[in-house]
């Protein structure tokens, strides 16, 4: 019987010790921007959700498609149904690693760079993707931020010649997630 | 020959104004749109636990009403409870000033825009119905 309660301690602090390094948020915000002289487009989506495991570096961040918000209803309409097929796959995901991030003191307040890389899938086309992102230590809590442009046409998203001039090649991305500790 | 000159221009008139007024058409107010689906919360989690390609292809892009019990606030809106601890539907607000009466615990009935399921079931645009 002691033998037994000793394994469930043993257990409930190795998942505890293991737990105490993942953070995670469900409402991470993810804006893009698609700038050319004809046409500014932007559009954002507040149910970003990331899960980062600062032991071992693994990180998973997922978006579903259909939760932009643009201001005009056909923009989100063509969006949706000509570019992004979001009715056929609603998801886009990255899952990478971070690097050295278990030699961050997630006890103390400070900023740290971080480097990712992984495969970014968006509209079914998978691809490797690297970038650096900041993370801010502050109070157990850690807010990160990332920037990069992603190029249209690398995820087989093709733009009628009708409106080549109106929608940029390079996308503008930009990801805020405020991450809290996973109890 | 003149008249059909004036019938172009008008059409042209037309057609332009047209397209001007669809492209710059905001979208429908979330009061203004049909529901679709009336449910429980903890329902709807159900159906997309069961089999999440069936329930995308009944709820997403759909505006549905759901009920129940708000388990967590956010930044950005609310989490309602389901049967599931890890599983809940997320409702993210459309204006974050609806939020301000929200208390957890509280009985809700909310309508928004399902658009699919990653940890949670995600209603977008959403709004408290009174």
């Amino acid at each position: 019987m002691k033998v037994f309660s000793h394994f469930f301690i043993a257990v409930f602090f190795l998942i505890h010790s293991a737990g105490a390094q993942k953070y995670f948020t469900k409402t991470a915000i993810v804006t893009f921007e698609s700038n050319t002289p004809m046409e500014k487009i932007n559009a954002t989506n507040k149910s970003g959700t990331c899960v980062a495991d600062f032991g071992s570096g693994n990180v998973e961040f997922a978006i579903l498609v259909k939760g932009f918000q643009f201001e005009k209803a056909l923009m989100q309409e063509h969006f949706n149904e000509n570019y992004m097929e979001s009715s056929k796959y609603p998801k886009a995901v990255y899952k990478g690693k971070m690097e050295g991030v278990d030699k961050i003191d997630l006890s103390k307040n400070g900023k740290h760079k971080v480097k990712t890389s992984g495969q970014l899938t968006l509209h079914d086309v998978t691809k490797p993707f690297s970038n650096d992102v900041q993370l801010e230590v502050k109070d157990g809590k850690i807010s990160t931020s990332t920037n990069f442009t992603i190029a249209v046409a690398d995820y087989g998203i093709v733009v009628p010649a009708l409106v080549r001039d109106n929608i940029a090649k390079n996308v503008a991305v930009k990801v805020q997630a405020n991450l809290e500790p996973l109890k | 020959m003149r008249k059909w000159i004036i019938w172009l221009l008008v059409l042209a008139i037309v057609g332009g104004g047209l397209g001007f007024y669809l492209y710059n058409k905001p979208k429908t107010s979330m009061e203004a749109m049909k529901t679709d689906n009336v449910l429980a919360a903890s329902d709807l989690v159900q159906e997309f636990e069961n089999d999440e390609a069936a329930a995308e292809i009944k709820y997403l892009d759909k505006t549905v009403e759901v009920s129940g019990v708000v388990r967590e606030i956010t930044d950005a809106g609310i989490i309602l409870d389901s049967d599931n601890d890890l599983i809940g539907v997320l409702c993210e607000f459309e204006n974050p000033n609806d939020l301000k009466d929200i208390k957890v615990k509280d009985n809700v009935k909310i309508k928004g825009i399902c658009t699919g399921k990653l940890l949670d079931v995600v209603l977008s645009r959403s709004i408290i119905l009174k």
